[in-house]
């Protein structure tokens, strides 16, 4: 009888989780007596935050509204900006379409993943924005899409974070050539050929684009008629690259290749580009810093495969002091769980002030990502997402108590239940264990080109 | 910004000297010192936390704790607002097994064959790897490293991270290695029915057996000072039954922990448990049984998509309130260093930070039997301790210096070497 | 417009129907004697929610020409006594590939560049027809129509994204040409030849957007060529040739769903290209109803059910929360079983596919849906008017009235009874008797106590009814109206369905014999009903149905 009880409150919690979650996707919410960590204002103690419609409308003392707003008594708590992660693929169906050198095309909004419970996790972690990405097997992969963890929506559409720009995903280095180069006998199977791959794709939209201006006239000069061209979306796309329409985010790990990628920028005179992960970012520092929109690298990670052996876990400090826009990614459905900690690695290695090491996560990402006029700082204008922590977010024992997105919570620590999935498999009898995997995914989806090859190339995949 | 440059340019100073003085022949490498740390906090683990106290290192041990120890010709390092630790225990990592993760030709923590409990990790420990001492400038000083492979991949050992052969490096503990084989449903990829699942880990679990019957028939002819033929895999598995080499089993689902209480219970085996993950669900059964659990990684994902998200970093506390004796690991090579960070994040949500500590140092050594000479700061013990400017879970923590048996550690590393050469690069792009 | 095409190509079919032996004699006597048949004295229900009885149904060379109590019946008319039976419209099968086979794809070539593969290779052949690779008298079809299907949609196969474009078939003779339309869709999937651009879902959506584009490019040039010869010349691509319809909104495109996500990425590409969509292989999504209806997507939902799989949950996986894991799969295996009555609920027209169905569970999937919330009239309508509807052929097939073709299925009880079995059907104007062999029935007894009042006081007894061979046969224990005793009578004509009861018998009371039948309604072990003595008057009848039948 208790049981049954349980099990009926279970459900109705979850209709309700459901219900809520879709209806409201702004609110109104008042956060009082907070330490707020403003990122671009420094620390305000003994703040309050209003969010009217899930904009944050005042920031100051003894804000008081009449009327009922849903209020957080956040006494010796600190509240920080939603964090955001310029590198993920939580949430994707898929993520590599390797079948091509160049895949400009392909859209990852096309295959967001609502019922993915690492947004979840993610909002659990502080985390309210991330960019899913496509993998990085080719050299120019696909457009990303940036989310808000809307999680509890079926709906992909109410994840994607509208007002933020198109991105594509680039990739330079041992994926491209071993994927394309070893995997399949094409171009690249070097560093060399990642280039001309590149510089290859430019041109024919170069070309493209030509043609396509030439039909436009003569469609208005009847003496001139012409057969339209053929319509191809990976050239529009590489089209709009070179217009300064999307913003590249490449996937790097050599100092090389970086330079490489910077030297082609900028003949084709593209400045929107972010490298990503970028182990070896430190040796070009200088130039990442003058001809970039920066780097978004790991905490720590290294020596999982050779172009990261040389690699530094003061790479964040030293790009941070040379003046690089620079913020730590995840990768991962783990590390986006705890970015707040992997920004405080930067305090162990390179000594970043609390200031520094939190831009990582926050205002820095969502500068590269074209979105910092909306998040990645608490100030009057922006959408509140916000996240609230019991302890400062840069200790190891901060644990993050709620998050909220446009002013609705998605994350209460207190209060939500632990099952969180929104889906579940109808003829599931047990339940899948997921032990130690793997849990970086740049590369997923790429395993079908490597049967017989007579090793494991996946073992480790950023 | 003007603070940048400031801090740049005093940074860049001070590195150049230190460069220079590399170039100039002063080569950084280990040495052993007797040395006096005077005034530290030390944080024991077994004697509460002393302030304002002395550590004499002498002969690789700690020869004195005490107020005001007299400096008699002892070199004196001044510790004052600083904290002693003793070092941290990794339970569980391949630390030089590996250099590359995915070149297989840096790959040695893998043998072929399902029985191969004879293949000695300690043998194939790069002392040079260059993790080691991106590890232990961070504390972390003696780690387990293990091979993984099949049912018994082999016999892992306890390395203090200084030396330059294994044997120097060994810190006087084996154990065989066992996976426990599994009957969870592993991912969403496995698309055996449950029947297939149960059985399949019932035959292998049959052929433990088998190998186990083996082994104490071979065990028995052995005591009998019967002949033997050279059966190197019986041998080493006769010396687990014989109770000479512990047993560390691998297993994490609730389902597979509690058969293997059962397994070991039956078999009469002296056992260690490790992984370990949904502990938490079945922790009483654990407890009540007495084997001690080597847990982690903290930092993971929660094994199953139904799991509250935070099962992994509340494990260990979990298990420590049912009454399981505890210690953790990383599961890492390359990221060893992480270890305090992992305890960290356990102590934050509900081990504590006294029993987390613990369980990276004393409760370590317990467990891997060397709680003679690590473990703790007490005096006759191997002074494998570290000096730290705060706490050492926290990521700003600086620590300052590391001593492994004595040796005074260089704090430098490949990452610390590339910082400080590419801080202020000298050529700059043109305008 | 598409129908009444159809309507054209059947009735050229029916003009075609009569054989022509070219001086041959019928040497194995193969040949039917009469196309023309009436059931009679039937029960019909014409459409889903209507039930005559006493129907007389006359159907000649495949069209229904009447239905009613009284109609005239040519002489040339074979009869097919309808007494127990009821008959309904001929079941639709809609996005089924039994009978398909792999179309022939060309051999890789030795420099093979899976990122250019030529069309064929990554499974992009729209041009294909499912009747070029279709075995028309494969026994799964024959086994289908056993079952009631007198209809399909043939769906071809291939591995990737554009298979090409499927076929509406009848189940009828193998004689005939049971083509009934060519090109009736074009078949999308998410699905992918492998190892080739495009290789995901990601590729698959980007390939569909250039080649509509391309398709539209593709079609303007040929306009501008047929103008002015001086352009260049338009090549011809069969694929972009194929798609055309599409986007003119001339041929629907019946895309392949797995999942929910599956059948936002169709809404998506049909906002985006703007074409009549059909979703077939729904197994969820009641959250997208509303759109899915402002849409006007045709929409087909699996007859594919899941496992139970929490009655008999295993051992050693229990623990904390194990129950509340438990009650969420079972809410899953609910939903999934209630999804067809969410469809029907919020007004959503839907047909059935039988793909990745064991034919054995046709049935027990249907009234698993009606036992959760589908009607029966809903579920006829899935088998017959909705899917008639969604092809476009409800002028000639989903309904019984005249002028439709004479696909019916003739059960012996109402269709989504347990004890409900197929025991004809008529397919294109065909009779396939299946009662002559039925599938083993069990020889069953009932006996049932029964109380009548009549003028001379209570009256009680038994009737016992056995089955043997599907025909029931039995004794009527009554009171001997001449005195002491109990008698016994021979039940006639008895007719017994899951929900009702009639039978007759005879009484001798000494030289006179009485005529008396019996017929009323059954709930579960309860009958009520009449007891008619023919010349006295009706009496009311009650009666139990005994658990364990004395012997």
């Amino acid at each position: 009888m208790q049981k049954k009880t349980y099990l009926s409150c279970i459900g109705i919690f979850w209709i309700l989780l459901a219900g809520r979650a879709q209806q409201h996707s702004r609110a109104d919410l008042l956060i009082k007596n907070a330490k707020v960590l403003t990122i671009t204002n420094g620390l305000l103690e003994n703040t309050d935050v209003l969010v009217r419609d899930g904009i944050i409308r005042q920031i100051g003392s003894d804000i008081n509204v009449p009327g009922q707003v849903p209020t957080i008594d956040a006494s010796g708590k600190y509240l920080m900006p939603g964090i955001i992660d310029a590198h993920s693929h939580l949430a994707l169906e898929v993520i590599n379409e390797s079948s091509s050198p160049i895949t400009a095309e392909v859209r990852m909004r096309d295959v967001v993943d609502p019922f993915d419970v690492g947004i979840y996790r993610a909002l659990a972690g502080g985390t309210t924005v991330s960019h899913a990405m496509h993998g990085s097997a080719n050299a120019i992969g696909g457009q990303n899409v940036t989310l808000k963890h809307r999680y509890g929506t079926r709906d992909p559409e109410n994840l994607v974070m509208k007002d933020a720009p198109r991105t594509i995903k680039f990739a330079l280095g041992e994926n491209p050539t071993r994927v394309h180069g070893r995997g399949k006998n094409l171009q690249p199977r070097s560093r060399m050929g990642v280039e001309a791959v590149i510089r290859n794709g430019f041109e024919e939209a170069l070309q493209y684009k030509k043609a396509w201006e030439e039909w436009h006239e003569s469609e208005e000069n009847k003496e001139k008629l012409m057969v339209p061209p053929v319509y191809n979306s990976r050239l529009e796309t590489l089209v709009d690259i070179l217009e300064g329409e999307i913003i590249i985010h490449c996937h790097s790990y050599r100092a090389d290749e970086i330079y490489m990628l910077i030297q082609v920028c900028r003949e084709y005179g593209i400045d929107k580009i972010v490298f990503s992960h970028v182990n070896e970012g430190f040796k070009v520092a200088p130039e990442l810093a003058k001809y970039t929109m920066g780097a978004s690298v790991f905490a720590d990670w290294w020596a999982y495969k050779f172009e990261v052996y040389y690699s530094t876990a003061y790479n964040a400090a030293i790009l941070t002091k040379n003046g690089v826009i620079t913020s730590i990614n995840s990768d991962s459905a783990e590390l986006i769980r705890h970015l707040y900690h992997e920004a405080a690695k930067t305090q162990r290695y390179g000594e970043l002030t609390d200031e520094e090491a939190l831009a990582l996560i926050t205002i820095n990402p969502a500068r590269q990502l074209g979105i910092d006029h909306l998040v990645g700082s608490i100030e009057v204008g922006k959408q509140a997402d916000l996240v609230l922590f019991d302890g400062h977010p840069l200790s190891i024992y901060a644990v993050p108590q709620m998050t909220w997105i446009d002013g609705v919570k998605y994350f209460d620590r207190e209060n939500d239940a632990a099952d969180q999935r929104l889906k579940v498999n109808a003829e599931e009898s047990l339940e899948p264990i997921y032990l130690h995997t793997e849990h970086h995914n740049c590369m997923r989806d790429v395993d079908f080109y490597f049967t017989g090859f007579g090793r494991n190339l996946f073992q480790h995949s950023h | 910004m003007k603070k940048y440059l400031v801090t740049t340019a005093i940074y860049s100073l001070l590195l150049k000297s230190a460069l220079m003085a590399q170039i100039d022949g002063n080569v950084v490498k280990p040495y052993k010192a007797d040395l006096l740390l005077q005034n530290a906090d030390l944080y024991t683990i077994t004697q509460g936390v002393l302030e304002d106290t002395d550590l004499l290192i002498k002969e690789g041990k700690i020869a004195a704790i005490g107020k005001d120890l007299s400096p008699q010709n002892y070199q004196v390092l001044d510790c004052s607002g600083k904290l002693i630790y003793p070092g941290f225990i990794d339970g569980g990592t391949s630390l030089g097994l590996v250099e590359v993760n995915s070149l297989p030709e840096t790959q040695d923590y893998m043998e072929l064959g399902k029985l191969t409990p004879q293949m000695q990790a300690l043998t194939a420990v790069n002392p040079n790897a260059v993790a080691i001492p991106v590890t232990r400038v961070s504390g972390v000083t003696t780690v387990f490293t293990q091979p993984r492979g099949g049912y018994f991949p082999g016999t892992a050992a306890l390395i203090q991270l200084n030396g330059y052969t294994p044997d120097q490096m060994d810190a006087g503990f084996r154990a065989v290695i066992m996976n426990f084989p599994s009957a969870a449903k592993s991912g969403s990829y496995d698309s055996r029915t449950e029947e297939t699942i149960q059985k399949e880990a019932e035959k292998k679990r049959d052929e433990i057996n088998d190998m186990l019957d083996k082994a104490a028939n071979y065990l028995a002819i052995k005591e009998k000072g019967g002949e033997l033929q050279y059966y190197p895999e019986m041998d080493q598995l006769s010396r687990v039954l014989s109770g000479n080499v512990p047993l560390f089993i691998e297993v994490n689902a609730a389902g597979d922990i509690l058969d293997a209480i059962e397994w070991v219970k039956e078999r009469e085996l002296d056992v260690v448990f490790t992984g370990v993950a949904e502990g938490w669900k079945v922790a009483d059964k654990l407890a009540e049984s007495e084997i001690p659990v080597i847990t982690g990684p903290v930092l993971s994902l929660p094994a199953r998509q139904s799991d509250r998200y935070d099962v992994s970093y509340t494990n260990p506390g979990m298990l420590h309130k049912a009454g399981v004796r505890l210690a953790l690991r990383t599961q890492d090579a390359e990221n060893v260093r992480n270890l305090p960070f992992h305890a960290g994040f356990a102590a934050a949500y509900g081990l504590g930070v006294e029993e987390a500590l613990k369980a990276i140092t004393i409760h370590a050594a317990e467990i891997f039997r060397v709680d003679d000479k690590l473990g703790s700061l007490e005096v006759g013990k191997s002074a494998t301790l570290f000096i730290a400017d705060g706490d050492p879970f926290e990521p700003k923590t600086q620590v300052s210096q590391v001593f492994i048996d004595g040796y005074r550690i260089p704090m430098t590393n490949r990452h610390i070497r590339l910082y400080q050469e590419f801080l202020d690069r000298e050529m700059k792009p043109s305008e | 417009m598409r129908a009444n095409n159809l309507q054209i190509l059947f009735s050229i079919l029916s003009f075609l129907i009569p054989f022509f032996l070219f001086g041959q004699s019928d040497r194995d006597g193969s040949r039917r004697v009469t196309s023309t048949y009436y059931i009679s004295n039937t029960t019909v229900i014409p459409y889903p929610g209507e039930l005559l009885t006493g129907q007389n149904l006359l159907f000649s060379d495949g069209v229904i020409k009447a239905l009613g109590k009284n109609i005239a019946i040519p002489a040339e008319a074979r009869e097919i006594k309808g007494d127990s039976l009821f008959v309904y419209a001929g079941f639709i099968d809609m996005a089924n590939k039994t009978g398909m086979e792999e179309p022939p794809i060309p051999e890789k070539p030795e420099d093979f560049d899976p990122s250019q593969p030529l069309p064929e290779i990554a499974g992009i052949h729209p041009h294909f027809s499912a009747l070029d690779h279709y075995q028309e008298n494969n026994p799964h079809d024959k086994e289908w129509r056993k079952l009631g299907f007198t209809i399909a949609q043939k769906l071809p196969k291939g591995k990737g994204m554009l298979p090409g474009k499927s076929a509406l078939v009848l189940y009828g003779h193998e004689s005939r040409n049971n083509t009934l339309s060519e090109n009736q869709s074009l078949y999308f999937k998410f699905s992918t030849a492998g190892g080739v651009y495009p290789n995901t879902d990601l590729g698959v959506m980007a390939k569909w957007r250039d080649l509509m584009e391309n398709s539209r490019l593709y079609d303007k040039h040929g306009e501008m060529y047929d103008v002015r010869s001086s352009l260049r010349r338009r090549e011809n691509n069969p694929v972009l040739e194929a798609l055309i319809p599409v986007f003119k909104k001339e041929m629907p495109l019946l895309i392949e769903s797995s999942d929910e996500l599956d059948i936002r990425r169709a809404l998506k590409m049909q906002e985006e290209n703007n074409f009549d969509l059909v979703i077939t292989g729904i197994n969820e999504g009641a959250s997208l109803l509303p759109l899915l209806k402002e849409k006007k997507a045709g929409v087909v939902l699996t007859l594919h059910l899941p496992e139970d799989k929490f009655s008999d949950p295993p051992e050693g996986d229990k623990g904390p929360h194990f129950n509340h894991r438990l009650e969420r799969v079972k809410t899953a295996y609910q939903e999934s079983l209630a999804l067809a009555g969410e469809f029907e609920k919020a007004a959503v027209p839907f047909g059935f596919t039988s793909k990745h169905l064991p034919r054995a569970d046709f049935f027990k999937n249907i009234r698993l849906m009606v036992a959760n919330g589908l009607t029966e009239q809903g579920a006829l309508a899935a088998l017959t008017v909705h899917p008639a509807e969604i092809l476009g052929i409800s002028d000639i097939a989903g309904t019984i009235s005249e002028g439709k073709m004479a696909n019916l299925v003739l059960m012996s009880d109402t269709l989504f009874s347990e004890k409900a079995r197929v025991m004809m059907v008529v397919a294109d104007g065909f009779v396939f008797d299946f009662s002559e062999k039925p599938e083993k029935v069990k020889e069953e007894e009932v006996v049932w106590e029964y109380e009548a009042e009549t003028q001379g006081g209570k009256s009680k007894g038994k009737w016992t009814l056995t089955r043997k061979d599907k025909k029931w046969t039995g004794t009527v224990s009554y009171d001997d109206p001449q005195g002491e005793g109990v008698k016994t009578s021979s039940i006639e004509n008895a007719v017994v369905t899951e929900k009702s009861l009639a039978f007759s018998f005879t009484v001798q009371v000494g030289t006179d014999s009485l005529q008396v039948s019996v017929s009323g309604e059954v709930t579960g072990k309860e009958f009520s009903g009449t007891m008619k003595i023919t010349d006295y008057g009706n009496y009311p009848v009650r009666a139990k149905k005994l658990e364990k039948p004395e012997q």
